[in-house]
């Protein structure tokens, strides 16, 4: 009868520790953002390593990758939505793109195909494209899953957004920091030229086909309307070094890892914050 | 009556038969005779003399006067510093004030890598600061980071990336410790050594989680991240130099006699011992370098021994296991022999490489290795204090021994002066054979008052690799073969080598103590071919740490092995140059990946980078 009362207790004790885990658990290096077409928000965190799910405003873990190298997500850096609004992540650990399934769990599609996935898009067919920033190539990958397939020479791609006529715009690192590859990969022509940016990650188009570029050293988001050189949007604290950016519906969303934040961002600049845990220091 | 009669029969010769049988006999006689003959014959003429081979002796007896050396015709290799016009401003920060303390005197290093995954070598600086007992500066110095545009500008992007970080550094380790595809960077220092982790371009201070700091009290040296234990990521290996503190080193109280306070000799501090932070591919590192065997003690005293400065992971027996040689300043140098089952074996002494040909320490600074010959012959260059020898190392097969070939290889007399730190070997020329670089500098910034031969600022040293059957294997370079700028004094500490302008030369960074750096441009125009190599791994060693790439054209096989830790507390660019001379089409390229699996390279691009990806 002790021992029953004692197991009890241990059980009463533990299921407390665990609960005030959970309660403790909060995004910690947040570098990547999507929202569905319903307005459900996902973070990509790095260093939890794992996914979230924005529920009435707060982050829900919605999937915890382990801390195991070289296991689904352990090194998580991009996300996406598919046409079936199914989310995306790619990771870097086991260079594999995965779609989560009904249950919530990462499925791979590439058998390791990929290196560096930086950024995720979608075409109107389905296919997923990738900026890959190990072999510094955008391959394309079947919506069902197959072989990635090399489609353009980018230097160090990082950010990919299609444009309302199904051309893919590619933020880099190299001499032009955007270009847009025509809807079959095979051309492209030169957006941004001249480095305006310091630090360019990832890219997002608003309701009415504008651009945006998150740029981490600058701490700003960029406006990018051609013919018209690109201009900061906002810059500056709260902004510390955002990364991700997603279109929902007539906003914008970018994340910060260093700071630790979600912001939602309107067209004319006006931005409100959603603080998620602890800044990096 | 029957011929057969009782009477005595006659003597033979006057039997009627005789004439018979000596007929028999004659004729059996003159079979043999002749037989004995062809035989006499057939041996004279076998055994006869040989016109030719008294012709040949009678050659033999004439001996050249001199020996025939095939004619060496020395390169021009100018290189230009462009430090300040690349846009490199950092300046070392010892702290010196006059104190003479150590590790005002011991420089730090500085590494090329890729830290934003554009493709080019970006540069970073290790920088020591002041000290804490002294008032501090307007601006404290920290780290310096500089972005490679690809042709040689560099951008300072140390505050964006957040590595604008005081510390008293001195070496550097870069590594993707946690597969990712970042390079992460630790940095050792006097005090707590450090570890950022590369957050896609930002760097994110992760030394107390990964509990890889060290001590307060420690003085970290060289570091590298090498995979030891074959387990496919990379584990952590940090040398210490002395045990030290200010006040032990005031108590000292060194002296030049006519100069008055001192630099101290490391022989007057105790010794130290070593961290092995093995990778527990979690996120999680374990301290095991006692029972990795690296704990190296006085079998007498039981005190630590190492005063490590340099640090050479390399597979020096071709085993596929990366064994180490540690350079100690005062003490036998270490030579620890992996012995597969996450254990090292010290195998110094009787491998030859712990002392000099004398069988004394020396005061050993850097350390590099490279098949100079193009063939098994692996050479390890040490440098060494002033007025002792830059030591070649050499072994001719696998079997661990080594003898000091720096003499017989014309390398030991010209280097025998300066006060060397860094050594790098690289085929700078790009005719196929690695030369040997040194970057110099004497500790005392007066002791030209007190040493006539010796100056605190010393040239760099340039050894061209003449060939194995040259009169001398190694040629020092000068001023006219070289530049002004490559010859200049400098207080010379770490060095480090990459193509930072993607001509496919390697080019060079000297950091000096107290002092602005060294960036020099290769501005060879031999026309030369080339061919270099980045290998990606499909395992949690990314960048193929370790890996080894022979590559056969015009009948040369050339061996290098992927390992940025080279030099004195640098690291220098993964990628591998392998210098082509006139030859352009290459016979074969195999690479050996880090856990043995082997690949034949189909179509190599001669004069590119070629991107090499693990097959799956």
């Amino acid at each position: 009868m002790l021992s029953l009362m004692k197991s009890a207790l241990a059980v009463v004790i533990l299921g407390g520790a665990a609960t005030v885990a959970a309660q403790e658990l909060k995004p910690i290096y947040p570098l990547a953002v999507t929202a569905a077409k319903d307005g459900t928000i996902y973070l990509a965190d790095r260093n939890l390593p794992g996914v979230w799910k924005m529920v009435d405003g707060k982050p829900v873990l919605y999937f915890q990758a382990s801390k195991k190298f070289r296991t689904p997500l352990n090194a998580v850096r991009c996300l996406a939505i598919d046409n079936d609004g199914k989310l995306l992540a790619g990771d870097s650990s086991t260079r594999e793109i995965y779609r989560f399934d009904d249950a919530g769990q990462p499925q791979p599609l590439t058998k390791g195909g990929v290196g560096i996935p930086m950024a995720l898009a979608v075409d109107a067919r389905g296919d997923i494209w990738a900026a890959d920033i190990e072999i510094h190539r955008i391959v394309k990958i079947p919506s069902a899953g197959g072989e990635a397939a090399i489609i353009a020479e980018v230097p160090a791609p990082r950010g990919l957004a299609f444009d309302g006529e199904g051309r893919l715009w590619v933020v880099s690192q190299g001499k032009d920091q955007i270009v847009r590859l025509s809807a079959d990969g095979k051309t492209s022509e030169v957006i941004v030229s001249g480095q305006p940016f310091s630090f360019p990650h990832q890219i997002a188009f608003d309701a009415a086909g504008t651009a945006y570029v998150t740029d981490g050293y600058s701490k700003a988001v960029w406006k990018v309307a051609p013919p018209a050189a690109p201009v900061k949007l906002v810059g500056g604290s709260p902004l510390d070094n955002p990364v991700g950016i997603a279109r929902n519906g007539e906003k914008l969303l970018v994340i910060d890892p260093r700071a630790n934040s979600l912001f939602e961002v309107a067209t004319d600049g006006k931005l409100t914050t959603m603080t998620l845990g602890p800044p990096i220091k | 009556m029957s011929p057969q009669k009782t009477t005595a029969p006659a003597p033979p010769s006057e039997t009627p038969e005789d004439d018979a049988v000596i007929g028999r006999a004659f004729r059996s006689s003159l079979i043999v005779l002749l037989l004995l003959a062809l035989v006499a014959g057939g041996a004279a003429w076998w055994f006869r003399p040989q016109p030719a081979a008294v012709a040949k002796q009678a050659d033999a007896v004439a001996l050249p006067s001199s020996r025939v050396a095939p004619a060496v015709e020395l390169p021009t290799l100018p290189f230009t510093e462009i430090t300040t016009s690349a846009g490199i401003t950092f300046v070392h920060e010892a702290g010196a004030k006059g104190r003479k303390l150590l590790p005002e005197t011991m420089g730090s290093g500085c590494a090329f890598f890729d830290y934003n995954n554009d493709g080019y070598q970006d540069i970073l600086l290790v920088n020591s600061t002041t000290w804490p007992w002294d008032a501090a500066p307007k601006q404290a110095p920290t780290l310096a980071l500089y972005q490679n545009d690809g042709v040689g500008k560099f951008a300072d992007v140390t505050e964006s990336t957040g590595l604008s970080v005081t510390l008293y550094g001195m070496g550097v380790a870069i590594g993707d410790y946690d597969n990712d595809g970042w390079q992460d960077v630790f940095v050792s220092a006097v005090g707590r050594n450090r570890l950022f982790h590369n957050d896609n371009g930002k760097f994110v201070d992760v030394t107390a989680e990964l509990g890889v700091a060290g001590n307060d009290a420690d003085w970290s040296t060289g570091c590298s991240w090498f995979d030891y234990d074959r387990d496919g990521d990379l584990d952590l290996f940090v040398v210490n130099y002395v045990q030290w503190s200010r006040d032990i080193d005031l108590s000292l109280d060194f002296r030049l006699v006519g100069l008055g306070r001192a630099y101290g000799p490391p022989i007057a501090f105790q010794g130290t011992l070593p961290y092995l932070y093995r990778n527990e591919g979690a996120g999680r590192f374990v301290e095991v370098a006692e029972a990795a065997g690296l704990h190296m003690r006085n079998p007498a005293t039981n005190v630590p021994m190492a005063k490590s400065l340099g640090v050479l992971p390399c597979d020096l027996d071709r085993d596929g296991w990366i064994d180490i040689v540690v350079a100690n300043d005062t003490v036998q140098n270490f030579l620890f022999h992996n012995r597969k089952d996450g254990a090292f074996e010290e195998l110094g002494a009787v491998s030859g490489v712990a002392f000099d040909s004398a069988g004394n320490a020396r005061g050993a600074m850097g350390i590099d290795a490279a098949y100079f010959r193009n063939d098994n012959s692996l050479g390890i260059a040490i440098g060494n204090f002033s007025n002792e020898m830059t030591a070649l190392y050499v072994t001719a097969g696998s079997d661990l021994q080594f003898t000091d070939d720096a003499i017989a290889t014309g390398l030991g007399p010209p280097s025998r002066l300066e006060l060397k730190f860094g050594v790098l070997f690289g085929d700078f020329d790009l005719d196929g054979r690695p030369d040997l670089t040194a970057a110099n500098g004497h500790l005392e910034e007066e002791i030209n008052q007190v040493q006539s031969s010796q100056h605190y600022a010393q040239p760099p040293h340039f050894f061209w690799n003449c060939g194995p059957q040259a009169d001398s294997e190694f040629v020092s370079l000068g001023e006219e073969k070289l530049s002004a700028d490559y010859v200049r004094p400098m207080v010379g500490r770490g060095i480090a080598s990459a193509d930072i302008d993607g001509d496919g030369d390697l080019d060079l960074l000297l950091t000096a103590n107290r002092g602005a750096p060294r960036l020099l441009r290769n501005d060879q125009a031999l026309q030369h071919h080339w061919i270099r190599f980045r290998l990606q791994d499909s395992g949690p060693n990314r960048d193929a740490i370790g890996a080894v790439v022979e590559l056969t054209a015009g009948g040369n096989t050339q061996r290098q092995q992927v390992m940025p830790t080279r030099g004195y507390l640098s690291q220098s660019e993964l990628a591998l140059t392998f210098g082509l001379g006139k030859v352009s089409a290459i016979d074969r390229v195999e690479i050996t990946w880090p856990d043995g699996k082997s690949q034949t390279l189909a179509n190599p691009k001669v004069d590119e980078l070629n991107i090499v990806l693990r097959p799956q």
